[in-house]
């Protein structure tokens, strides 16, 4: 069984393909990054994978269940931080953490997720409407690991934390894949995922146009960039997210361009 | 598949989600300093009621009847801002995809918005009641039991009917200020436009006005209007005297004072009894969260 199936999926808006025929496998226990600028349909893939959107074609199943006829099942066992969220303003941190709790079926140590997230217990009386953007996220983000998820979910984690949120996000992506969780998270910026990421998946326009191991992604830039090898480094320690881009659509680019001569000179 | 002693879930079934959503809706709720403030105006408006008829000392003036006539415009209000962006609202903020990231579907965060919402309005209302007893006995001497339960109870239903009509209309659009302009729409037209409409549709099928006499599917569409429908189940729960606070200019028959059976010159249908008010009300609240939530689940959020 694989922790996340993608065949052929497709979801499509009016005549713009959000999602353009997605075939992915996502393995139990790896920590996935899917890669790509915003609206480049990582969003929309997460959100047919939760059942808050409905795919035009194709499947998607979460740990052998089918997103859409079997949503329930999904949910039991996969914890969730959902792209644009937020939390109830007048409800406190604790609240929240047991509201988790009494919908997940399960008793919450509140301490015990505080300490993990980083939150002080000072700040866990307040109400979520007083909290900065990296503390909601915190919060957030342990009511996604209430419950002890086979499957963590996490659309953007690291946006509007700041660095110290952004460490404090990878060790417990580390924490909770050293548990056997497998974690599937999307980022606009390489750099917060590849420290952390078994395989990276890279989302353009719809499209999955790569899918690689970092160190795979890192010596394909540095083979098919010459300017990377003139500077004499073997291997680019700076591996950005738009020089993968670069690589990777302008050779379909070109290909494209290729096919279409033939077809254009008659 | 890890596992640890703390929180491993233990399942649950789908009454736990809608109770757990509806506590944190009435959690929620509270802490509100707009219901905080309809609140202290329903306990102000109900004090000055009974001020206002120990003052006028009107035998014929019936405080409970008259306390009637701010609650139809005050439970409607209230119930139209608990429901109305119960479920658009977290579509809109977000909250509702932290909500529906756990176990509950989309079904269940509907009735538990409707539980919980539910429980903040007898909430308030039993505050209100309450108050109404010690007030009663502060001004006029003597507290009338009877016609209070009485106009609590329709009054509850009143609350319930707009609760529903705004939860269903929350869940079937996507933002907060659509459902609450169509809510808000909605009340007005009951208000101001049901007579009207109902004649309007007389005329399309007759071609007149209606005269001294009408048919009593007439009579049932007036009845239909929760406001009718308030005022009727208030009468016939004990509390003579309330009458419906809405615009009537007499276009329904030439003879709108006279009864039922005069009116429409036959023994009362059953469809056209008393009880058949408190269907009505139940009805504001069942079909509008039904036809909702039928739109709800089919949605992309």
């Amino acid at each position: 069984m694989a922790a996340i199936q993608l065949t052929d999926l497709t979801k499509r808006y009016g005549d713009h393909l959000a999602v353009d025929g997605v075939d992915l496998t996502i393995e139990l226990g790896e920590v996935f990054g899917f890669l790509g600028p915003n609206g480049a349909g990582k969003s929309t893939t997460i959100n047919i994978l939760l059942d808050f959107i409905r795919p035009t074609g194709g499947t998607a199943t979460v740990l052998g269940y089918d997103a859409q006829r079997e949503p329930r099942a999904v949910h039991e066992r996969v914890g969730v931080l959902p792209e644009g969220y937020s939390l109830y303003d007048r409800l406190t941190g604790r609240e929240h953490l047991r509201l988790a709790g009494r919908l997940n079926g399960c008793s919450v140590d509140v301490e015990t997720v505080l300490d993990r997230i980083g939150l002080a217990p000072a700040d866990a009386e307040r109400p979520a409407g007083t909290y900065s953007t990296g503390m909601s996220q915190r919060l957030a983000l342990g009511m996604a690991t209430v419950g002890d998820p086979d499957l963590l979910v996490l659309d953007e984690p690291t946006s509007g934390l700041d660095p110290h949120g952004v460490s404090l996000l990878k060790r417990l992506v580390r924490a909770e894949a050293d548990r056997g969780t497998t974690v599937f998270f999307s980022s606009h910026v390489l750099d917060h995922v590849e420290a952390v990421c078994d395989r990276v998946g890279i989302l353009d326009t719809g499209r999955l146009i790569a899918v690689d191991t970092i160190n795979g992604l890192r010596e394909a830039v540095s083979a098919e960039m010459p300017g990377v090898e003139a500077s004499g480094a073997e291997l680019p320690d700076e591996l950005t997210l738009e020089a993968l881009f670069e690589l990777y659509t302008t050779g379909t680019d070109a290909s494209r361009q290729q096919a279409a001569v033939p077809g254009g000179e008659q | 598949m890890s596992t640890t002693t703390a929180d491993t879930p233990t399942g649950t079934t789908g009454l736990d989600r809608v109770a757990a959503i509806a506590r944190k809706e009435f959690v929620h709720g509270v802490r509100s300093r707009t219901l905080q403030v309809l609140l202290a105006a329903l306990l102000g408006t109900t004090a000055l009621v009974f001020w206002a008829a120990e003052r006028l000392a009107d035998p014929s003036l019936s405080p409970v009847g008259l306390l009637g006539l701010p609650l139809q415009l005050l439970v409607p209000v209230a119930a139209i801002l608990i429901g109305s962006a119960a479920v658009s609202g977290e579509r809109e903020s977000g909250s509702l995809r932290l909500l529906l990231g756990m176990p509950p579907s989309r079904t269940e965060v509907v009735l538990g918005k409707l539980l919980g919402g539910a429980s903040v309005l007898v909430a308030g209302l039993a505050v209100t009641f309450g108050w109404a007893l010690l007030v009663s006995r502060l001004t006029v001497g003597s507290v009338p039991v009877g016609p209070l339960v009485g106009v609590a109870i329709a009054t509850v239903l009143l609350g319930g009917a707009f609760l529903g009509l705004s939860i269903g209309v929350s869940s079937a659009v996507s933002t907060a200020k659509r459902s609450l302009a169509a809510t808000f729409g909605a009340f007005l037209g009951v208000t101001f436009l049901w007579e009207p409409l109902v004649a309007g549709v007389y005329y399309l099928v007759s071609g007149s006005l209606p005269g001294a006499e009408v048919p009593g599917w007439l009579l049932f569409l007036d009845r239909s209007n929760p406001i009718e429908a308030y005022a009727i189940a208030s009468n016939m729960l004990g509390a003579a005297g309330v009458s419906s606070l809405r615009v009537s200019i007499g276009l329904l028959g030439t003879n709108p004072s006279a009864g039922v059976a005069e009116r429409i010159g036959q023994t009362v249908p059953v469809y056209l009894t008393d009880p058949v008010s408190v269907v009505v009300l139940v009805g504001w609240l069942v079909v509008p969260v039904v036809a909702g939530l039928a739109r709800f689940r089919r949605a992309d959020l």
